[in-house]
């Protein structure tokens, strides 16, 4: 297990991706930072992590969805196969794209301090209390560790996708559409859904507003579910999509 | 270790994907120091097998029973590599711990300069090579081999040829499938032919060489003698002794040139695989 864990990551580490992204992170964080300085409530973007969140997200699709899919793609999978069970191979998988998606997220935390340190300095400070809640910090950390939990729906759905389809384009173009409407569809599911919305609610894409809720709590008049509600739905759609997924793994054809 | 020692043993093997049957009922051992080759028609099932044996699928019926201590790398289809690494990250991804691979890649032709650059530079032969190294990655006592001579150049071949023949005394056995039957034929110990999902030939290359022994043509200068004399089971045809094989060459010639018969060149006809078969499955070349 050690050496296909090894593998996976020798395998991430050479993408040309596993550099750009911290890269392109870094650059549209500090753009978002630089146009936002002027806004009315710059503490948002502070505590939003300067859109990093987002930007994270969809680099971990692509990442997800080429580790779960260029084996297969590729032929390479006869190589591991050789070796390990497909079980093993498809947690190794699912470990590596965890672990991306913490460092991304770490990254996110630590570019977030340098360029809110680099453009407003002293303005802002972490201690100051942010909509009358927690600090800006606290806010921030609760943030990074909820979105990160959060993203794995969209780390979930990707890998199912990519091991339902031949080739990633399928799992990243679907994986990123999902990032910029899955909150919209849900929200119109909820709003025009009448009496049936005390089901829509728990459709998988308004399990994403975990953030925007815990960063305001206003916000539970959208979803029509609590944090802790939210939570829940996350995890259960989180286990049932790698269940999926992983059965999808165990018999696609080589 | 004993040359005679089955390495792999595989008893009543099939598989199916839904109703459709790949193969049934498909039995053969692989001994210790030999060279199996697999050959049958397209769509025989052949690469099915052997994605069965590495354990890609898993086989509907029967048993694969590898001598425990031993492990099996495979070159099966094309060469499956990452396009964006180079060939020496391929090298230490499959082969972290032991320079086999590289060894191989290197005797096949793979240069440091090649080695470094990204597989998605590579010509067809160059992946070739560098599959065929990956297949002895972690030095594995079986490898299997599909269609190894694609895109290779003839000096890649014989290297390859080469190679294989030098492992095998090194202790390693090997399975492959071809269509190369003139290069096969130079290297195998034993053939399997599967053909429509059944193994329907089996048997060693000795074997078939003393069904279909190599023909000698005497050619020699006129003679008044040659129509009188007693040749054994050579025919005289114009100025040519046709022998059905070697054994009686000595005999024959003792009798030409006790008889003054002077001999001009003597010319046997290469053992071909090939037509063997054809023969020996009732097929003409046409079919």
């Amino acid at each position: 297990m050690s050496e296909l864990l090894w593998q996976e990551f020798y395998k991430t580490r050479h993408q040309r991706s596993f550099y750009l992204a911290p890269l392109l992170l870094f650059v549209l964080m500090l753009l978002v930072a630089i146009i936002t300085v002027r806004d009315s409530d710059p503490a948002f973007y502070i505590v939003a992590g300067f859109a990093g969140f987002q930007w994270a997200t969809i680099f971990l699709i692509v990442i997800v969805a080429n580790s779960f899919s260029m084996d297969f793609e590729y032929g390479t999978i006869k190589y591991q196969l050789v070796k390990f069970s497909r079980w093993k191979i498809f947690f190794s998988k699912l470990l590596v794209c965890t672990v991306y998606d913490l460092y991304l997220h770490g990254l996110v935390f630590l570019f977030t301090v340098g360029i809110k340190w680099g453009i407003y300095q002293g303005k802002y400070p972490w201690t100051a209390n942010y909509l009358g809640q927690q600090s800006l910090f606290t806010n921030f950390v609760a943030g990074i560790g909820l979105d990160s939990a959060s993203s794995f729906i969209f780390v979930a759905i990707t890998i199912l996708l990519a091991c339902w389809a031949k080739t990633s384009a399928v799992a990243i173009s679907t994986g990123i559409a999902e990032c910029f409407v899955g909150e919209g569809i849900s929200n119109m599911l909820i709003k025009n859904g009448g009496h049936f919305s005390l089901i829509t609610r728990w459709n998988p894409f308004n399990m994403l507003n975990i953030t925007n809720q815990w960063a305001n709590p206003g916000y539970a008049k959208v979803t029509l579910l609590s944090i802790g509600q939210l939570a829940g739905g996350t995890a259960c759609y989180i286990v049932l999509f790698l269940l999926l997924a992983a059965i999808l793994f165990g018999r696609k054809r080589v | 270790m004993k040359k005679q020692e089955t390495l792999l043993d595989v008893q009543g093997l099939s598989k199916q994907f839904g109703k459709r049957v790949f193969f049934r009922d498909v039995s053969f051992k692989i001994r210790r120091q030999s060279i199996v080759g697999l050959l049958g028609p397209n769509g025989a099932g052949k690469s099915t097998v052997m994605k069965c044996l590495i354990g890609v699928y898993q086989p509907t019926g029967g048993q694969i029973k590898l001598t425990p201590g031993n492990a099996i790398g495979a070159l099966i289809e094309e060469p499956a590599l990452y396009p964006f690494l180079t060939g020496k990250q391929h090298l230490k991804l499959f082969s972290p711990r032991n320079n086999r691979s590289l060894e191989v890649a290197r005797f096949l032709g793979l240069t440091e300069s090649a080695l470094g650059k990204p597989v998605k530079d590579y010509s067809l032969g160059m992946k070739q090579k560098l599959g065929i190294s990956l297949a002895f990655a972690g030095d594995p006592q079986l490898i299997i081999l599909d269609e190894p001579m694609n895109g290779l150049d003839f000096r890649s071949t014989a290297r390859l040829r080469d190679l294989l023949l030098a492992e095998k005394q090194a202790g390693k056995s090997f399975l492959i499938c071809s269509h190369v039957l003139s290069e096969l034929q130079k290297i195998i110990d034993e053939i399997i032919i599967l053909n429509g999902g059944r193994v329907t030939f089996e048997s060693t290359i000795a074997e078939i060489k003393h069904r279909f022994p190599v023909k000698v043509q005497i050619t020699v200068a006129p003679s008044p003698y040659l129509a009188g004399m007693d040749l054994g089971e050579a025919v005289v045809r114009g100025n040519r002794v046709l022998l059905p094989d070697q054994r009686q060459l000595n005999s024959v010639l003792g009798r030409l040139i006790k008889n003054r018969v002077r001999i001009i060149a003597i010319e046997t006809s290469p053992f071909d695989l090939e037509q063997a078969l054809l023969t020996e499955l009732g097929v003409t070349s046409n079919e």
